[in-house]
């Protein structure tokens, strides 16, 4: 671990009036029961209860904490997206003070006439979702994220999203940020850097869309997958699009994945289609069942991977431009020896489009089954997804993992150019035994699939040790830049390489 | 500024002496850079020697050498401009043509894996046998790949359906400036070169930005671009002689038209609509100026000129091309544009329709090799202004600032008259980004006309501070203030961040630093 911050664990009276001077004594909480829910999430990440939580409502108060923070070395540790957590990333390492800017949820601007959105890291997905959709646009989502899924917090951690023609690159549908970086400093990247203030640029005719910048700098993407141990995103502009006016749903079922695959390159290649991702039974049941019990119902009826594919028209010629990419894509099954339908037993349609463009209705579809998952997850190219899968099946058989208990998702990213794929591993958290098969299963398996070229672009919890070891000379760079933008390791210390 | 002989030794040890040469007219060839903003087309500072590396490892070898010595290097490819030569005297120009290679093409996932020195057109014949294409920049399509997509802006009017350079990197091997490589994404994981960002932040963020470090921060010496769907033949069979060739046979479900439009505000309506709309695979906004130099030799184009009917026709006009890949899609690309062009009193331009036209312009269009014989015809030199990336109605924005500006030093007859509007307006990413360069021709032999271009240029950076249009693409030691000077201050000083990424990454300050920064 990098130093020089230190460790903790309680807090000393006058540290407490100075935050209380910043954001207001209500936003200052130092009850034990809100701090010991931020001492663990639901992954298997180990941590230390955090000394105090504070709910900072602007941006100069960000900046006055983390000034604050580099003067006392007390380790901050940012959290924008409401519980349950998965990852780990947000439990303290050191102890410190969690920054729940959950708070910030101001929707600053929304541009229909350059498609893009100014917000802060505490708006959710389901708070802004309306109020896109008044606008006659939507969001880029990932798969059905939880209801308390902040946006800024899900696309700085490059989760992927549903559409891949709209995603052109990794960063992406992120645009422009405002960033207190761990030195304290303010910075905005990409095109909100300037010239000009906010206005002025809107004066000019510019949105913030371009992300990069300024000059030969691209910082915003140092923050991204940073876990937020380089700085504090205190605004974000984000690529909106067209909301559908008309949507037709595909499925297509296989036994096997490598039965599809092909077809999914297809498609993506000539960017027909809009949703686009392949999951297996028991993850399309979590998502469109609610309990257990009709999960399995479902889970039975279903083959055991469905590619889905949905087709969209927008404000101009929808039903046509349905029809024609209709046509194209029945042609081009037929060559792939594929066979889309619009209708699998047991799964209604509706719920299936509406699960795919809304968040995660409560229960969330991960914890639906056993009230836990282990997600592995990491980005590979479509066609080395069947051994990828071969593998989580040969692990959990060594493991005595129940493979009827791992979900899989495939999701093309980079317009069919790469894929996220993501084995959910559903245990019951209550089941000591099961857990700890669970977390011996995690470990193994992520261990597995590393060594057979996984790439663990987002390495949470031990990913990062494992990535460590494999990766040393980039490591050693990205210290680098660690003690450029937070050189006192204020920033969520002992987490990634730091 | 000789290198002493024991050093010269050591980088010859490297490469060999047959690819490394100090003789005065070897690097007088080399300071020949006929984009600049100078009286004459000859840079001031010559290099100390030139070298050419072949491999990685040889790069790694030199880089060492220039650090244990204090010399000062700066790679090159393919480049055109004074940009691309040391700032410095005494350092060492790597000159990368030896690494020419295509390493790899992936059909499937939609890459490839080229050295420095694969110009646009290289990568595009072969990608095209595999149904492939490569995005190719304004430039033209003799540039470096990788040049564009690791170190140097990345414009081109392709843009539309096949992204900016910078954003179409995937996994690179980049030679740091003290000699160390770091292979950046999933490539660096041993995982393939799919991916350029992570494990965890992507050092994507210090390499290059939205303008390129410009050689300032070591070389890259491998990378994977993306590579889009190609529905042409495999082959494109040629007509005519080299200039004028043109293809042979039209392409299929490929139309190319000139749209005019009454206004400049209507003309922006019509690229927003068609943007969202998500169809089209090329829009370029195309001057009065710009039509009549791709049409016509340079004699024709004065007499053209002065009828005043390109003016007329073509004040506020873009090229836009379809290229579908199914009949359907075609037939529905083309309703969709027919009704915004309606909403918008957008007009085909009767020129864009003649046999001519369409075979000359088809050609242009995919292979992008008509632009720069076009600006330096005339008068022998151009150069840029504005430039920076957002959005259609920034663009519209540079557009005019830039004509106003222009009719100034056209009227004082030191640079072309072009009308004062010869903005290359693009869009990317279907639509989402844009921006406009305003060029200008001028002759680089007159005194005059070069300080009028260099008054030019500086003037149009101020305008882009003063009216808040964005940094200006060229900003190098045209303003005054040297390269970020001014245009630092007014963007969160983000000069004073690259300052610190250069004293971590280049503690000796041996990548010339003077297109990017010095360590603090």
């Amino acid at each position: 671990m990098m130093n020089p911050v230190r460790e903790y664990r309680k807090c000393e009276i006058a540290d407490k009036r100075q935050l209380e001077d910043i954001v207001g004594a209500d936003n200052v909480i130092d009850d034990p029961t809100v701090l010991e829910e931020h001492t663990h999430d639901m992954s298997f990440t180990a941590g230390r209860p955090p000394v105090l939580v504070v709910r900072p409502k602007q941006a100069q108060q960000v900046q006055e904490i983390v000034k604050w923070a580099n003067r006392t070395l007390m380790p901050l540790i940012p959290v924008s997206s409401g519980p349950p957590h998965f990852k780990g990333d947000t439990v303290p390492a050191l102890g410190g003070l969690i920054i729940d800017l959950s708070g910030m949820k101001n929707i600053l601007r929304i541009d229909r006439r350059n498609r893009v959105a100014m917000i802060e890291p505490g708006v959710t997905f389901g708070a802004l979702r309306p109020e896109i959709e008044k606008h006659h646009m939507r969001l880029m989502l990932p798969l059905a994220p939880r209801v308390t899924k902040s946006i800024v917090g899900s696309y700085l951690e490059r989760e992927p999203i549903l559409v891949p023609k709209y995603h052109w690159d990794m960063s992406d549908p992120l645009c422009c940020t405002e960033v207190i970086f761990g030195t304290g400093d303010m910075f905005r990247t990409g095109a909100a850097a300037g010239p000009g203030t906010l206005e002025e640029q809107w004066e000019s005719g510019q949105a913030q869309k371009n992300p990069l910048g300024p000059g030969p700098s691209d910082l915003f993407r140092v923050v991204q997958g940073a876990q937020g141990t380089l700085g504090i995103v205190t605004w974000a502009t984000i690529r909106l699009e067209l909301l559908p006016s008309v949507q037709k749903l595909f499925m297509v079922g296989c036994e096997r994945v490598d039965e599809i695959i092909d077809f999914v390159y297809r498609l993506q290649r000539l960017k027909l289609g809009d949703e686009c991702l392949i999951l297996d039974r028991l993850n399309l049941a979590s998502i469109l069942e609610q309990d257990a019990q009709s999960m399995e119902e479902l889970r039975s009826a279903l083959p055991p991977y469905i590619l889905i594919l949905v087709i969209a028209g927008y404000d101009r010629f929808p039903e046509e431009r349905v029809d024609y990419q209709t046509k194209d894509i029945v042609e081009i099954a037929e060559r792939y020896g594929v066979h889309p339908v619009t209708a699998l037993p047991g799964v209604d349609s509706r719920k299936l489009l509406q699960a795919l463009s809304e968040p995660s209705a409560e229960p969330y579809w991960k914890l639906r089954y056993k009230g836990n998952s282990a997600d592995i997850f990491f980005l590979t190219t479509l066609d080395r997804c069947p051994q990828f899968v071969e593998t989580m099946g040969r692990v959990a058989g060594e493991t005595d993992f129940p493979t009827t208990s791992i979900g899989t998702y495939i999701q093309p990213i980079q317009q069919g150019r790469s894929c996220h794929v993501e084995f959910d591993l559903a245990f019951d958290p209550n089941n000591v035994m099961e857990a700890a098969r669970t977390k011996r299963t995690f470990e193994q398996a992520s261990r597995v699939l590393m060594q057979e070229g996984a790439f663990f672009s987002r390495p949470y919890g031990m990913w990062s040790a494992m990535i460590s070891s494999q990766y040393a000379e980039n490591v050693i760079a990205l210290r680098k830049v660690k003690r450029i933008f937070d050189p006192n390791n204020v920033m969520n210390p002992g987490k990634l390489y730091f | 500024m000789a290198l002493r002989g024991d050093i010269y030794r050591l980088f010859e040890s490297v490469v060999g002496p047959e690819n490394i040469s100090d003789d005065p007219a070897v690097l007088r060839s080399y300071m020949y850079q006929p984009f600049g903003a100078k009286e004459g087309v000859w840079a001031d500072i010559s290099p100390a020697a030139v070298i050419m590396p072949s491999s990685t490892e040889e790069v790694v070898a030199i880089a060492k050498i220039c650090n244990r010595y204090g010399i000062v290097f700066k790679a090159m490819s393919t480049g055109w401009g004074m940009h691309n030569l040391p700032g410095v005297e005494g350092a060492v120009s790597l000159d990368l043509r030896r690494m020419n290679r295509i390493l790899e093409i992936d059909e499937k996932n939609m890459y490839a894996v080229v050295e420095p020195h694969v110009i646009c057109m290289q990568l595009q014949v072969e990608a095209m046998k595999k149904g492939l294409n490569c995005h190719i920049i304004g430039a033209g399509s003799n540039t470096s790949v990788l040049a564009s997509a690791t170190s140097v802006v990345g414009y081109g009017p392709d843009g539309l359906s096949m992204g900016f350079s910078g954003r179409n990197l995937l996994g690179v091997e980049w030679v740091l400036p003290t000699g160390d490589v770091l292979k950046l994404g999933s490539l660096g994981a041993d995982s393939g070169w799919f991916c350029g960002d992570g494990p965890g932040p992507s050092l994507r963020g210090i390499m290059r930005g939205w303008e390129g470090a410009w050689g300032g921060l070591g070389v890259f010496t491998k990378g994977a671009v993306k590579l889009f769907h190609w529905n042409g033949p495999t082959e494109l069979e040629m007509k005519r002689t080299p200039p004028n060739y043109v293809l042979k046979e039209p392409l299929r479900f490929f139309k190319v038209s000139l749209f005019s439009f009454s206004t400049i505000e209507k003309l922006a309506e019509a690229a927003l609509k068609l943007g969202e709309a998500e169809i089209g695979y090329f829009i370029s906004r195309l001057s009065p100026s710009f039509v009549g130099l791709q049409l016509a030799s340079g004699a024709n184009y004065v007499a053209t000129w002065n009828t005043g009917m390109l003016q007329q026709m073509l004040k506020y006009a873009f090229l836009f091309v379809i290229f579908a890949n199914s009949e359907r899609e075609f037939e529905y690309q083309q309703k969709l544009l027919a009704q915004i062009l309606e909403e918008t009193d957008g007009q085909t331009s009767p020129i864009s329709e003649t046999k001519e036209m369409q075979e000359q312009t088809s050609t242009a269009v995919i292979k992008v090799d008509a632009v720069v014989r076009s600006c330096f015809r005339t008068t022998g030199g151009f150069n840029t202004s504005f430039g920076s990336m957002d959005t259609v109605d920034l663009a519209m924005n540079q557009i005019k600032a830039g004509t106003e500006l222009k009719d100034k030093y056209i009227n004082k007859g030191v640079i072309m008259d072009d009308g004062g509007d010869n903005s290359a307006t693009l869009a990317f990413d279907q639509g989402h980004l844009a921006y406009t360069e305003m060029l200008i021709m001028y002759d680089h032999h007159d005194r005059d006309s070069a300080e009028g271009a260099c008054q030019y240029l500086a003037e149009s950076n101020q305008a882009c501070l003063d009216k808040k249009l964005g940094p200006p693409i060229f900003q190098i030691s045209q303003i005054g203030k040297g390269k970020h000077g001014a245009f630092g201050p007014a963007c969160f000083n983000y000069d004073s961040w690259l300052r610190k990424i250069k004293g971590e990454f280049d503690p000796n300050n041996t990548s010339d630093p003077t297109a990017y920064a010095s360590p603090e």
